[in-house]
């Protein structure tokens, strides 16, 4: 088994397709992408179970606690929050439970048997998780603007909508580690236990100032709380520490996160 | 020579100290169709899973058209030359048989054409069903379709009919054969006897984690044919052995007479398991030389019977 080089010389196999052939061209990996990306978007959209709480519950706290229930001046504080407690949603929920779905299916294992790329695979979850993301920052910008009187400027709305998009690059390999972990009975459980947690200890649900003392200590370890401190940055309503300190919180969480994943996905390809 | 498609040598497999495959051999070459036989837990599934390059072997050397089996997981093209079904694999539920098509067929730079593909494995009226919707041989269909959609060379098959009814089973066999025609080699592990008979060229039993038998249909129906009768008689060992349709003839341990129900049996001699290829004859001369034969049971002979049989024949005659 010490032969790492494919050579397939010297090997008399008619109708073999060997190691050195070309794979997919330029269109077929744009096509294969393509497909990823709207079957995953297709299995996300008819799963009820995902598309009404991951829309509804950001847009419902958001107009409860932001809009309604607040005395004024924190509408456009938490629209930021909410946009980033919304937007982790579905990365941490199609990659954590889906993926942990997928994997006891033995789907996943069936695209590894396949010449399919794990990249694609991949890629398809991020187009659809981001693409949900999307709606959830639209709802909520309709919501801020008609209800909460949020007014902001034009590079302002469109920097938070971008930020927090991107933003979700490391709960997105959060989710994929937890999914490739998880069994797929226990990963629904086990990912809400870490997000509603992660959301209301990051500061995204109360302002991170009303919270006790040590508790805004404790957020330091959060990459929620470095998420939503750089999403308020656009507004000009985060605490006094730099924003490139919450950026790099958020590179080292995001690296963290995709080694763990890939180490996980390496013992799950051997078990 | 032509190189072998699949050339397994002293493998070995543990699980918790435990070898579930030990020492095996196997050569599968281009144009067999190769049907894995074995219960419950002989390891079917494992070497599978070796061959595929799924899992580690602890020991010895799994090649797939001469190339190391882990080689499969660096090369799209080398994966392209095999279709596999794994056992209980599940797709996701709520896309449409045609949508899984469609996905699947790009993960191919020329794969079969959908419409025919479609045509041919019987999906025409299912194709807009979602996956979550079929009855589980429409679903092995589809597991079927998506193994050929990328023209593969080499077909696995994991134990693709349990669960399915009769009907379903028999439909599926076709596309095995239809498979077979389009001169795909298959290597297929089922526990069903029948199910080799009907599709295999070679059939393989599994057990103690090696091979116990390799041989043609025809060499294992000529076993299955072999049918076992169990009586108590004062007939000798020696005597009944030499009658020629008798193949083999064991002693019955842990029935001592004294535990039997009647004196009589007691006194009538020993409880005997006789092998006979012709069950009628055997129990003419039995009942002609005893009339106190008892205790008279015939049954078939179980496949692994069979098999052990034939492992032996092999290894007097060698």
């Amino acid at each position: 088994m010490n032969t790492p080089n494919i050579n397939m010389s010297g090997i008399d196999l008619p109708g073999i397709k060997t190691a050195t052939l070309p794979w997919l061209s330029w269109p077929q990996t744009l096509k294969l992408l393509l497909m990823e990306a709207k079957s995953d978007l297709l299995t996300l959209w008819r799963s009820p179970g995902f598309v009404a709480p991951s829309l509804i519950f950001p847009v419902m706290f958001y107009l409860l606690f932001g809009v309604f229930l607040t005395k004024g001046g924190q509408s456009d504080y938490l629209l930021v929050t909410y946009c980033c407690f919304g937007v982790m949603g579905p990365a941490l929920f199609n990659f954590g439970v889906n993926v942990a779905t997928e994997k006891s299916q033995g789907w996943l294992t069936m695209k590894q048997i396949a010449p399919a790329p794990v990249s694609a695979y991949l890629f398809g979850k991020m187009v659809s998780s981001l693409l949900f993301a999307l709606v959830i920052v639209l709802l909520l910008f309709v919501c801020a603007a008609l209800f909460g009187d949020v007014r902001l400027y034009t590079s302002q709305w469109l920097g938070l909508a971008g930020l927090v998009l991107v933003g979700t690059l490391p709960f997105c390999l959060f989710g994929l580690w937890l999914g490739l972990t998880l069994s797929a009975k226990a990963a629904p459980a086990v990912v809400n236990l870490i997000y509603l947690p992660l959301a209301f200890l990051g500061g995204l649900w109360l302002p991170i100032h009303i919270l006790p003392g040590f508790m805004q200590q404790f957020a330091q370890l959060l990459p929620s709380f470095h998420f939503g401190q750089l999403a308020l940055s656009v507004i000009g309503r985060d605490l006094a520490q730099p924003w490139w300190q919450h950026l790099l919180a958020l590179i080292v969480f995001t690296l963290l996160f995709a080694v763990l994943a890939s180490r996980a996905f390496r013992q799950n390809r051997s078990v | 020579m032509t190189t072998p498609y699949i050339n397994i040598r002293n493998l070995t497999k543990k699980f918790a100290q435990h070898p579930v495959l030990n020492q095996l051999d196997l050569t599968i070459n281009a144009g067999e169709i190769v049907a894995i036989l074995g219960e419950n837990g002989a390891g079917k599934t494992t070497l599978l899973n070796l061959m595929l390059g799924l899992m580690p072997a602890d020991s010895g050397e799994i090649q797939l058209f001469g190339q190391p089996a882990s080689a499969l997981q660096q090369s799209m093209a080398l994966r392209a030359n095999i279709g596999v079904m794994l056992q209980q694999a599940s797709l996701p539920g709520n896309l449409t048989v045609l949508e899984h098509l469609e996905l699947f067929s790009c993960y191919y730079p020329n794969p079969r054409p959908l419409p025919e593909l479609i045509q041919s494995c019987g999906l025409s009226d299912i194709v807009q069903q979602r996956f979550a919707s079929l009855s589980g041989g429409q679903k092995q269909a589809v597991l079927f379709a998506l193994a050929i959609i990328g023209k593969p060379v080499l077909l696995f098959l994991d134990e693709p009919t349990v669960g399915l009814d009769v009907a379903a089973r028999q439909a599926f066999w076709q596309q095995i054969r239809q498979a077979k025609a389009d001169g795909i080699s298959v290597v297929l592990t089922t526990h069903y006897l029948e199910e080799a008979d009907q599709l295999a060229s070679r059939i393989l039993v599994l057990k103690n984690g090696h091979f116990i038998a390799d041989g043609s249909p025809a060499q294992l129906k000529a076993f299955g044919l072999t049918r076992q009768i169990c009586c108590c008689t004062r007939l000798s060992q020696t005597l009944i052995s030499s009658w020629p349709e008798v193949q083999r003839v064991a002693q019955l341990e842990g029935q001592p007479a004294a535990q039997l129900d009647t004196p009589k049996n007691a006194a009538s001699g020993q409880q005997l398991q006789i092998h006979s290829r012709q069950p009628e004859q055997t129990l003419r001369r039995l009942l002609a030389l005893d009339e106190q034969l008892a205790d008279l049971t015939v049954s078939g002979v179980s496949l692994e019977q069979a098999f052990l049989q034939l492992t032996q024949a092999q290894e007097h005659s060698a």
